[in-house]
């Protein structure tokens, strides 16, 4: 049996655990700009596309990076899952700073990112232990290729929502206000619109034809600029999106394409109203951010469909 | 696929912590005994987990779950799995590896007899439960 070295004695624990935080995220976010560079050089793209396929390796890597700092502090497992969590939320401030993200963008990436952040730092606290450190150095080298490796391998991917909701009155009540609605009174119930998410105020529509412009208005003095694609007048409305909206809350991470309302008559007086969007996100991993997404999108469909019904049912009365 | 399997097993440990504290010190505790009484060494485990290490022999891993597996030998398993102390492995049954979950601290005593007959094993030492 091999004899164990001694374990090296703690040095100025405080600026250590300082030091490993900001070092870590500094090597993280120069590796992420640096893939992001890279990438452009080869791909005609905008910057979220690149943020996303690092997403699972480099918050591992900031991990790991910082368990090396660590590992003379022999950490405990408590202490790694605390570690952890203020190497994740200088990363977090990094990103509100430096990126100019949004609040609800950090609290979306907040869970997965703590994740692979103890992820790395429990990996790296076993790894870099003293007597493992010189041969594990490796994993860094491993790391980074896997991370510009996997920035070219993506592909934007279109996605569609759809909801639906019951209305207690006729096609010919439902549709005038599909076209168009004034304002929302109602403040947003919506947790996520609470903590900044724009959200639907208004739509003015320029008319009722193929080509027509319509506006949908959204808090912060956000507009999103439509134009009419299908025009079925009391059965389809279909709209492409003209114009991205420009929010750090969104921009650079999705691409809005089209939305849709549908009506169906179900015979009975009531009618069924359909909403659809589509978009392109461009953060990985798609499964993670999808989840968020769809789930804000039907936030966005329900308030404008619950506005739309309460127009429609008060002409019923 | 290169540390997925590590990455894996990381994120039990990450669920276990979010879901069952206490269990975080437990597995603290069979390190700190493994590696005290045992004079083990631990290390990142190929397949995902902490590999309890004697010399170049692996005597055990721990996964994030704490589905501790043991290298007992084909001998000894069959009476190590007949007293109770362990239950066939998860995936190989018939291999000489055992399996026992670790949930609590009165887990811990069996956890370490288990890695002693492992060692004992490895070292071609008589072992307890043969």
């Amino acid at each position: 049996m091999t004899e164990i070295p001694p374990s090296l004695p703690p040095r100025r624990p405080i600026v250590t655990l300082l030091l490993g935080m900001l070092l870590a995220n500094l090597v993280g976010d120069a590796l992420l700009f640096g893939v992001t560079k890279l990438f452009s050089l080869y791909k005609d793209q905008t910057r979220g596309v690149l943020i996303l396929p690092s997403f699972v390796l480099l918050p591992l890597m900031v991990g790991l990076i910082a368990a090396w700092f660590y590992r003379r502090l022999n950490r405990s497992l408590g202490l790694t899952f605390l570690d952890a969590l203020w190497v994740s939320l200088v990363g977090l401030v990094a990103a509100w700073i430096v990126l100019n993200e949004g609040i609800v963008c950090l609290v979306i990436v907040f869970p997965a990112l703590y994740t692979l952040v103890a992820g790395g730092l429990l990996l790296g606290r076993l790894w870099f232990k003293p007597d493992y450190s010189k041969l594990q150095l490796s994993i860094f080298p491993l790391l980074v290729l896997l991370t510009v490796t996997d920035a070219f391998y993506t592909s934007p991917e279109r996605a569609m929502v759809t909801d639906e909701i019951l209305i207690h009155a006729t096609l010919d009540q439902v549709w005038p206000h599909v076209l168009a609605f004034p304002d929302i009174p109602d403040r947003p119930d919506y947790w996520i619109f609470r903590l900044g998410l724009p959200y639907p105020t208004q739509t003015t529509n320029g008319g009722n034809f193929v080509g027509a412009d319509r506006q949908c208005m959204f808090s912060d003095g956000i507009v999103i600029k439509e134009r009419v694609a299908e025009f079925v007048p009391r059965e389809k409305l279909t709209f492409d999106i003209v114009e991205q909206p420009t929010h750090p809350e969104a921009y650079g991470h999705i691409t809005l394409h089209r939305g849709q309302f549908v009506l169906r008559d179900n015979g009975n007086g009531t009618t069924t109203l359909f909403g659809s969007s589509w978009y392109t996100l461009h953060v990985r991993p798609l499964w993670y951010f999808d989840v968020w997404t769809r789930d804000m999108t039907r936030a966005v469909h329900l308030r404008v469909m619950k506005h739309i019904r309460r127009l429609a049912e008060k002409e019923q009365l | 696929m290169p540390l997925l399997p590590q990455i894996f097993d990381t994120m039990l440990l990450v669920a276990t912590a979010l879901f069952d504290w206490s269990a975080l010190a437990v597995r603290e505790s069979l390190e700190r005994e493994a590696c005290h009484s045992l004079g083990v060494k631990l290390s990142v485990h190929r397949f995902g987990g902490v590999g309890f290490n004697s010399g170049r022999h692996e005597l055990a891993h721990l996964h994030g779950n704490g589905l501790l597996d043991a290298f007992v030998g084909v001998r000894a398993r069959d009476s190590v799995v007949r007293s109770g102390m362990a239950s066939p492995h998860h995936v190989f049954p018939r291999s000489g590896w055992v399996s026992f979950w670790i949930k609590t601290e009165s887990d811990l005593p069996n956890a370490l007899e288990l890695m002693r007959i492992a060692q004992r094993y490895r070292t071609n030492m008589p072992t307890a439960a043969a």
